[in-house]
C-alpha cells in the first residue's frame, strides 16, 4: 500500500504542471462588433468549430466557424444582447452572454442596451467617446483574457482539498460501518 | 471531455442516465465491505487527480478517464469511487454539472466495469504480458465506448450540437492509446507488487 501511495504521489507531481481542461469562450464587444476566441483551459484552441449566435429569447442570428486560432468576429445587425454558444464537436460546450454596449456581461439592464452602434462622425463628443471606448477596450483586453484564463483553472490547493474530502468520506464511511456492525470498540 | 455540462442534455436522457447511475451506485455500495473502503477511496483519489489534469494533444486537450483501471480494481464499486470524484470536480472546478452527474457517472464507470468483468478471468500472475495486453485493450475500448455514449446522448438531446464523428475520433483515439498504455503499465506493476488487487480470487488461488 505504501509503495502504491508513493507511485500515486509521483504521478501527482508528474502531472502537476498541466492544468484543467474545459472549453471556454473569451468575448469582447467593441465598436458594435463582437470578437473573441474559444480556448481550452488546459491549452489548445478549438479550430473550425461551430459558433451559434442567438438573441436572448433563443432566435438564431448567425452561425459561423472559428478560425485556425479558435477566433471569430461578428457584427450584429442591431446592437443589443446576444448569446454565444460554442460546441467543439467532441462533447465540449461553452456559452456566454454578451452585450454590444459593454464588456462580456450577463447582468446588463435591458433598457441600457439601446446605444447607437457608430455615431455620426459630425458629432465631436460622440467621436471622442467612440475613440476612448475603443482605446479602453484595447487596453483592458489582456486583463480580461488573463481573468478568463485564470477562472476555472485547477489549483493545487483545490486538488489537495479534494483528496482531503476523499480521505474524510472514507473515514466517515468506515466509522459509520464500525458503529453499525458493533465492532468499533 | 466526458464531463457533459448542465443544460445540454434533454430531460429523458437526463432521467435515464440518473436512474442508471443510481442503480450502479446502489450495486456498488451494497458490495462495499469494510475491507474495500481504503481501496475504493484510493481509486477515487486516483480518478479525481487523473481526470482533473488535462494535457494538450494536438488541436485539443485531453485528460485520462481511467474507467478501465477503476473497473478492473473495483468492479461495481467503481460507481461510488467515480461518483465521489465527479461530485468533487463539479463542486471544486465546475467540470460537468450537478444535474448531469448521473449521466457522466454512467458514461465513465459503466464501460470500464463491464469490460473489466469480461477480461478479469484472463488476468494471471504467471502471464503478465498477456494480462497487460488484455487490460490495456479493455481500457482503450472503455474510452471508445465512453466517447460513443457521450456522442449518442448529445445527439439524442440536441441534434444541433451533434458531435462531428471525425473530431470525436481525433480526440478520443489518442487518448484510448494513452489509457491503454497506462493501464497495461499499472497491471504489470500490480501483478508484481499486489496481485490480489486485480486478479480474480479464484484465478489467484490456482496460480500461486
Amino acid at each position: 500500500m505504501i509503495r502504491l501511495a508513493a507511485v500515486l504521489a509521483a504521478f501527482i507531481l508528474l502531472v502537476l504542471p498541466a492544468e484543467a481542461h474545459r472549453l471556454k469562450l473569451f468575448v469582447q464587444a467593441a465598436g458594435g462588433a463582437i470578437t473573441g476566441y474559444g480556448f481550452y483551459i488546459g491549452g489548445g484552441r478549438p479550430e473550425g468549430v461551430e459558433l451559434v449566435i442567438t438573441t436572448p429569447d433563443g432566435k438564431e442570428v448567425r452561425r459561423l466557424r472559428t478560425g485556425s486560432d479558435g477566433d471569430f468576429s461578428f457584427t450584429p445587425p442591431v446592437p443589443g444582447r446576444y448569446h454565444l454558444a460554442l460546441a467543439s464537436g467532441d462533447g465540449h460546450f461553452a456559452e456566454v452572454d454578451v452585450s454590444t454596449d459593454g464588456g462580456p456581461t450577463t447582468a446588463v439592464p435591458a433598457g441600457k442596451t439601446a446605444q447607437a452602434p457608430l455615431p455620426a462622425p459630425t458629432d465631436l463628443d460622440a467621436r471622442i467617446a467612440t475613440a476612448v471606448d475603443a482605446a479602453v477596450a484595447r487596453q483592458i483586453r489582456p486583463l480580461l483574457e488573463a481573468y478568463d484564463a485564470a477562472d476555472g483553472r485547477v489549483r493545487f490547493n483545490d486538488l489537495l482539498g479534494g483528496l482531503g474530502w476523499i480521505v474524510g468520506i472514507a473515514g466517515l464511511w468506515a466509522w459509520f460501518r464500525s458503529r453499525r456492525s458493533g465492532h468499533g470498540n | 471531455m466526458a464531463h457533459i455540462p448542465d443544460g445540454v442534455l434533454s430531460l429523458p436522457v437526463l432521467a435515464a442516465g440518473t436512474l442508471a447511475g443510481v442503480g450502479g451506485l446502489a450495486l456498488g455500495i451494497r458490495r462495499l465491505t469494510d475491507r474495500d473502503i481504503p481501496r475504493t477511496a484510493l481509486l477515487a483519489a486516483v480518478f479525481f487527480i487523473a481526470s482533473s489534469q488535462a494535457f494538450s494533444l494536438g488541436p485539443t486537450s485531453v485528460h485520462l478517464l481511467l474507467g478501465g483501471l477503476t473497473g478492473l480494481v473495483l468492479g461495481w464499486k467503481a460507481f461510488p469511487a467515480i461518483f465521489v470524484g465527479l461530485l468533487l470536480q463539479t463542486l471544486l472546478f465546475g467540470f460537468g454539472g450537478l444535474t448531469t452527474l448521473g449521466v457522466d457517472l454512467v458514461n465513465m464507470a459503466l464501460p470500464g466495469v463491464l469490460l473489466a468483468a469480461v477480461v478479469r478471468p484472463f488476468i494471471r500472475v504467471d502471464r503478465p504480458a498477456r494480462s497487460a495486453a488484455f487490460t490495456g485493450g479493455a481500457a482503450a475500448l472503455a474510452v471508445v465506448i465512453t466517447a460513443v455514449l457521450v456522442g449518442v446522448e448529445i445527439a439524442l438531446s440536441e441534434p444541433a450540437f451533434a458531435p462531428a464523428l471525425g473530431v470525436m475520433a481525433a480526440a478520443y483515439l489518442p487518448l484510448a492509446g494513452i489509457e491503454a498504455a497506462v493501464t497495461a503499465f499499472v497491471t504489470l506493476y500490480l501483478l508484481k507488487v499486489k496481485p490480489e488487487m486485480i486478479v480474480a480470487p479464484a484465478v489467484l488461488g490456482t496460480a500461486i
